[in-house]
């Protein structure tokens, strides 16, 4: 098979902030301060031609897009499914999705990342579904699970996003913090619905129902929140072209 | 944006974009999503963006690689599948995939055929009617769990303080979520050192030489736990918050060390 991928003028390396770096958002990906210019058959790979040629029925154009990927997909899988195995699964059917239907990503729309991030979001959302239906038709509710359910969530939600996260103190990830001071701008009526449908795979109905509040409430502080994060410098920096 | 569509107003739009974008809206909204932002390009374009903002929230994920061998998978998965489906080839002639049926015959199948829909038919709604029984019932079993809680997170006067060891050796800590207003707060623990059989951990609010007992925890195997605890009015009187370890019904005055615990006289974030 012929590889043919056009050839686009990179940005300098210099041109990226600290965040897309440490995101891998740089050509080349291989992880944070590792990334360079990545050369396929002579000529340098950007992620629109890839898609091309995957479209063409190129694999090794997939090859240079997981090596770029397939660590944020993974983890943002293990963080909302907390399964190594099924997050490789998500991993999997992830790219298989962008092999089988490369014409599901529109360039015009956005950059290829956060198109990979939300078909993982989804698919790992499916999942947690999926064990959630098994686990009520096979166990019936226990008051202690329930309790751990409930303490799990709390302990992952953030709320102490602005303090209390030892690695953020510790600047190990600067886009953790970017994301971090950006939720912790929120208030905590529009942070905490946020964050149960995203991190936790609820829907606005459970949402609704867990926070007693009406599920107009509920869509409306998650709508609030998104609009609150559009405007935080940090996050709209992230998908940037610079 | 002030334009309305068939299926959705703009507005309405701005609602239902955000359930679809954190995936917690239900396959009908996400359908009158796309088929509102297929006919108003100012929403599409704010669709984008939530999308971004929430790829955003799912790239602040702790970074953590793959394991390698996923790779060869998922690469081997691909090199399985043809993107074009073969068109399989006949095995037999035409005319003899297609046997005569007489009309009666046909009648009769349909009739079978209509009869095994119903049944089965009667089977989904069955199923589905006990699937909506449980979730009901697990809904309302968790939102009742869920009422002090909800009611310590929501509080204007929400505290929320990190419990460290006072071994700093020792990997236990924990988080309080303090409400004085409801006097009310939560606390959760992880790592524990394991207690002596009957034995429990004890919450302590220390103000001077005051100390005002707060509840009783009993970690599992693990040393994870938590437990709802009082919180008192005058809050910011105390000086601090300290676990430890005394027996199971509870003690008047700590009897041993503190485990883990924060001061309380700080400013809240």
């Amino acid at each position: 098979m012929t590889t043919q991928i056009l050839a686009i003028p990179l940005a300098s390396h210099s041109g990226y902030t600290a965040v897309a770096v440490e995101l891998g958002l740089t050509f080349g990906g291989g992880g944070p301060l590792t990334s360079a210019p990545r050369v396929l058959d002579g000529v340098v790979d950007d992620d629109v031609s890839l898609v091309n040629a995957v479209a063409k029925g190129d694999a090794r154009a997939l090859e240079v897009i997981y090596d770029r990927y397939s660590r944020g997909l993974y983890s943002l899988a293990l963080r909302l499914l907390n399964d190594g195995p099924a997050a490789e699964e998500v991993v999997q059917e992830t790219f298989l999705k962008l092999w089988r239907q490369p014409s599901a990503y529109q360039p015009s729309r956005g950059k290829l990342l956060p198109w990979l991030l939300g078909v993982g979001h989804h698919q790992a959302v499916d999942v947690l579904r999926r064990r959630q239906l098994e686990q009520r038709h096979r166990v019936p509710p226990s008051p202690h699970a329930n309790g751990d359910a409930l303490v799990d969530m709390v302990d992952n939600l953030g709320l102490t996003s602005s303090d209390g996260d030892p690695q953020l103190r510790a600047g190990a990830f600067e886009q953790r913090a970017a994301v971090s001071r950006a939720l912790a701008s929120l208030s905590i009526e529009q942070r905490v619905p946020l964050q149960l449908a995203y991190y936790r795979g609820m829907t606005q109905f459970e949402v609704a129902t867990l926070l007693e509040l009406p599920l107009g409430t509920v869509k409306t502080r998650m709508r609030l929140g998104l609009q609150q994060l559009r405007k935080a410098p940090d996050l709209s920096r992230l998908w940037s072209d610079t | 944006m002030t334009a309305e569509h068939a299926t959705m107003t703009c507005a309405e739009f701005l609602d239902a974009a955000a359930g679809v974008v954190l995936d917690a809206a239900d396959a009908e909204e996400v359908e009158r999503v796309e088929e509102h932002a297929t006919t108003c390009p100012e929403c599409a374009g704010l669709l984008d963006d939530f999308k971004r903002i929430a790829a955003a929230l799912g790239a602040s994920a702790p970074q953590v690689e793959p394991p390698s061998e996923l790779r060869g998978r998922v690469l081997g998965a691909v090199a399985q599948e043809p993107r074009k489906l073969a068109i399989p080839r006949r095995l037999w002639p035409r005319e003899l995939r297609r046997p005569r049926i007489s009309a009666a015959w046909l009648v009769a199948a349909a009739s079978i055929l209509l009869s095994f829909g119903a049944l089965a038919w009667a089977y989904t709604l069955q199923t589905q009617i006990t699937a909506l029984q449980n979730q009901a019932t697990v809904a309302s079993d968790r939102a009742a769990r869920a009422d002090n809680l909800v009611q310590v997170l929501a509080s204007d006067r929400l505290a929320i303080r990190p419990l460290r060891p006072v071994v700093q050796s020792l990997p236990s800590r924990g988080m309080v979520y303090l409400d004085p207003s409801s006097g009310t707060g939560m606390l959760t623990c992880h790592n524990m050192p394991a207690l002596e059989q009957g034995h429990a951990y004890q919450v302590w609010f220390v103000r001077g030489s005051e100390r005002i007992s707060a509840g009783l925890l009993w970690p599992d195997r693990d040393g994870n736990g938590y437990t709802l605890i009082h919180v008192p009015v005058d809050l910011q009187s105390f000086d601090s918050i300290g676990l430890t370890d005394e027996p199971g019904t509870g003690s008047a005055w700590p009897t041993t060390p503190r485990v883990i615990g924060t001061p309380l006289n700080q400013s809240d974030q």
